[in-house]
């Protein structure tokens, strides 16, 4: 499963980060690193970047890049409970 | 001796600074980012230090323009020292960075800045057990209050005079023994103007800079075994190396996290998670952005209308008389009135837009340090990204409502170049702050009714061009270069009122000395060119002559038919400001002295300080009722507004007069500032394309609007 497929508040567990350049690089260093939890929080209103949150950090992404890294969903959550916690 | 303060963004580096050495010194920042080193020097048991204050570094892997600043001067000036400014709250990612600081084996203090948020959040710490482990010391500061300060720079002090180095952080073994067998091939080779460790790590992870530095010393050999080890450690790993090393740098860290650190049982950020999901919410948070702009410029206006009204009178009314009695007696006449009538004018004009800039960047100042700006980053992203740019560039654009200068500096934060010369090309159209004034007096005498609208119709219109302009260049500029979007959203706190000082009393200060010196000089030269040559009438005056041969040409725009007004745009190159007052002398109301003379200093005085209680209390009134009609009150008509009246061939020449003022060459410091960013091309092309654009745009309005009024 891709990142950016994640419903908003989905956990995940990262797999593999794809090919990002450098921001690949700057993700690791701000601890986005394999085996570690990420959450989807939010899209952005007009649907593109998103919000997600590893360990203390609140970064946006766009969904193009957000596609290339790959994880493994840990919470899933109901529609009903989607639509009404974000 | 010197001393570099490095940390992750947003971690106190200024404010722990000016703590220290005094708030008073050069130490200053542009939105949210110091983006140069700025240097405060000051006495410290007898020996000079300098504190150099980094923009904010999340590795010295840069990333942006600004680490790459950060990088260059640890690499190139080498510091004595370093002092390590750190996030407490957000302890795990910022020790990454302090784990490359310690491999370049400097002597080190940590400040744990934000202290107090950190244990009120619950975390403790094992103060001594990290300092044990990191052979340096780690001293709590809260650097928005102060506290810690002394401490930092005693230990810092201490530290260097020791000669006392931080302890190697070993990472994983293969790694280890692939760094120290390089390590040894570079103390072979020479010397290299980086820390040894560092640069093996570095050319191990292939980073650009170390491979550059290598290959400039034509160190073949150690390129070669940089290449093997880094081959060696991925075959080995089936990872690719960056992926390696940050991991195994993280390994470190949760190592010594483990120990030291104590985490609380509830998690932070509850707080921020409520306000996000209001802000950012699907449908509420467009709306809300607008309310906070609207409410951002109406407060700023309002709130400052009173005060920016008695400035002005206290110069027009009471220094300038005053200072006509005082130096014309002494004084030969020319000589008084090129003293008082251009340079004080000329301070009393800048001096006028301080109340404005003063609320406008003090809430620029707080939408930043509470953390909202980075939301409109995220929010205005996707639209952005039509055009080329990203969410961040909206900031800058919407700094230039403030004033462009500021606005082009902000382009810094951006990571590519193509980006960045985008977003300039946008900002001059946003209608700053001095161009208000010129709209607010011709509003007034050609739209009585709809006063508001005409001015807001004025500034939509400069973003839209903007907008259209970026859309053009995207699809002309070249792509390359470009990097992700990628965007950190600090957790919002309440921001104390230093925090908010220490961001903008360097952009007040800035616009005082550098708006000073060019209005200064414009109103010299403007007096100049007024007066000259000797004796003559203002009619027959160089500025009369000049604007005389071009004015035809603005016969199609509705404003060729009299050259006063067109020669008012002439020294309104130098500064928007200028242009009021330039009409002002043309018109001869302020090169007439005033009648009667001035009456008694003393009663003057008292005079003038009743007015400005009365502002500050008009002025901080409306900061609670908006919606009073400060600043929609008129001026009695003078001669300057019956003159000008008289001028203008009726509402729309007036319009197309505006919408010129609005788009031609913002001013002098604009240019100056692109210049220095960019090099002379893109200054060039805006000297050209701006005036051009403003009178197509002129033009334009005038043809169309005369077929639809006719």
């Amino acid at each position: 499963m891709r990142l950016a497929d994640l419903q908003p508040g989905q956990k995940a567990i990262v797999k593999a980060i794809g090919d990002l350049g450098e921001l690949k690089d700057r993700l690791m260093e701000l601890g986005l690193l394999c085996g570690e939890t990420v959450q989807l929080l939010r899209r952005a209103p007009l649907g593109d970047p998103l919000e997600l949150r590893f360990g203390n950090e609140k970064i946006a992404l766009r969904e193009e890049d957000a596609r290339k890294i790959d994880v493994e969903p840990i919470s899933r959550i109901h529609r009903e409970e989607g639509k009404g916690s974000v | 001796m010197r001393i570099a303060f490095v940390g992750n963004p947003n971690t106190g580096k200024t404010a722990l600074i000016n703590a220290i050495a005094g708030s008073d010194l050069e130490v200053g920042n542009w939105p949210g980012v110091t983006v140069e080193k700025k240097e405060a020097t000051f006495r410290y048991e007898g020996e000079s230090v300098s504190l150099v204050d980094l923009p904010g570094a999340y590795t010295l892997s840069p990333y942006s323009l600004e680490e790459k600043i950060t990088r260059n001067v640890l690499a190139y000036e080498s510091p004595d020292g370093i002092v390590d400014v750190i996030e407490t709250t957000n302890l795990r990612r910022n020790l990454y960075l302090t784990l490359e600081l310690i491999d370049m084996q400097k002597p080190m203090v940590l400040a744990l800045n934000m202290f107090d948020d950190f244990t009120r959040h619950g975390y403790t710490l094992d103060l001594k057990r990290l300092e044990e482990i990191l052979g340096t010391y780690a001293v709590p500061t809260v650097a928005s209050a102060g506290l810690g300060a002394k401490e930092v720079i005693a230990r810092a002090v201490e530290t260097i005079r020791e000669g006392r180095r931080p302890r190697i952080q070993p990472l994983q073994e293969h790694i280890e023994k692939e760094v120290a067998f390089l390590m040894r091939k570079i103390e072979q080779a020479g010397v290299f103007p980086y820390p040894k460790r560092l640069f093996a790590i570095k050319l191990i992870e292939n980073d650009a800079f170390a491979v550059e530095l290598a290959q400039k010393a034509c160190a073949e050999e150690i390129l070669r075994f940089a290449e093997g080890a880094r081959e060696r450690l991925e075959c080995h790993m089936n990872l690719p190396i960056r992926t390696i090393i940050t991991r195994s740098r993280y390994e470190v860290i949760d190592r010594i996290l483990e120990e030291v650190l104590t985490k609380p049982v509830v998690d932070r950020a509850v707080l921020s998670e409520r306000i996000d999901a209001v802000v950012l919410h699907r449908f509420y948070s467009f709306p809300i952005l607008f309310v906070i702009l609207y409410l951002l410029f109406r407060i700023t206006f309002d709130a400052s209308a009173p005060l920016v009204e008695w400035t002005g009178d206290f110069f027009e009314s009471y220094t300038v008389p005053h200072l006509h009695a005082l130096l014309g007696v002494h004084l030969p006449p020319w000589f008084d009135s090129l003293l008082v009538d251009g340079v004080v004018n000329g301070v009393g004009l800048v001096l006028s837009f301080l109340p404005l800039l003063f609320f406008l960047y003090f809430f620029m100042a707080l939408l930043e340090e509470s953390g909202y700006m980075a939301r409109v980053s995220f929010l205005l992203d996707r639209l952005a990204r039509s055009l080329g740019i990203k969410g961040n560039a909206f900031i800058a654009m919407i700094m230039g409502f403030g004033c462009n200068v500021p606005a082009i500096y902000a382009t810094r934060t951006m990571t590519s170049l193509r980006e960045r010369i985008i977003t300039v090309l946008t900002i001059p159209l946003m209608s700053c702050s001095a161009r208000l004034p010129i709209y607010v007096l011709f509003t007034a005498l050609f739209f009585e009714e709809n006063r508001a609208e005409i001015i807001i119709s004025l500034y939509i219109l400069g973003v839209v061009i903007a907008l259209l302009i970026a859309w053009v260049a995207n699809r002309i500029l070249p792509k390359s270069g470009e990097k992700p979007f990628f965007l950190e959203l600090p957790a919002y706190h309440m921001p104390t009122f230093r925090a908010i000082w220490v961001l903008m009393w360097p952009r007040l200060k800035d616009f005082i000395v550098r708006a000073g010196t060019v209005i200064v000089a414009a109103s010299i030269i403007l007096w100049g060119v007024i007066h000259l040559p000797p004796d003559a009438d203002i009619h027959d005056s160089y500025l009369a002559k000049g604007a005389k041969i071009v004015t035809p040409l603005f016969e199609p725009a509705g404003f060729g038919g009299h050259w006063e007004p067109v020669a008012a745009l002439i020294p309104g190159t130098l500064a928007k400001e200028v242009v009021i007052g330039s009409l002002g002398t043309i018109y001869g109301v302020e090169s007439v002295r005033r009648e009667p003379p001035p009456r008694d200093l003393w009663e003057d005085t008292k005079r003038q300080a009743a007015a400005l209680k009365d502002a500050l209390i008009a002025s901080v009134g409306s900061l609670f009722f908006l919606g009073g009609d400060s600043g929609e009150d008129m001026p009695a008509p003078g001669t300057l507004q019956a003159r000008l009246k008289s001028q203008f061939d009726g509402p729309l020449a007036a319009y197309s007069y505006m919408v010129f003022v609005l788009l031609y060459i913002p001013c002098v410091s604009t240019i100056a500032a692109i210049k220095e960013e960019f090099g002379w091309k893109p200054a060039l092309f805006e000297i050209l394309f701006l005036p051009l654009l403003a009178y197509g745009a002129s033009v334009l309005i005038y043809q169309v609007g005369s077929i639809f009024l006719t």
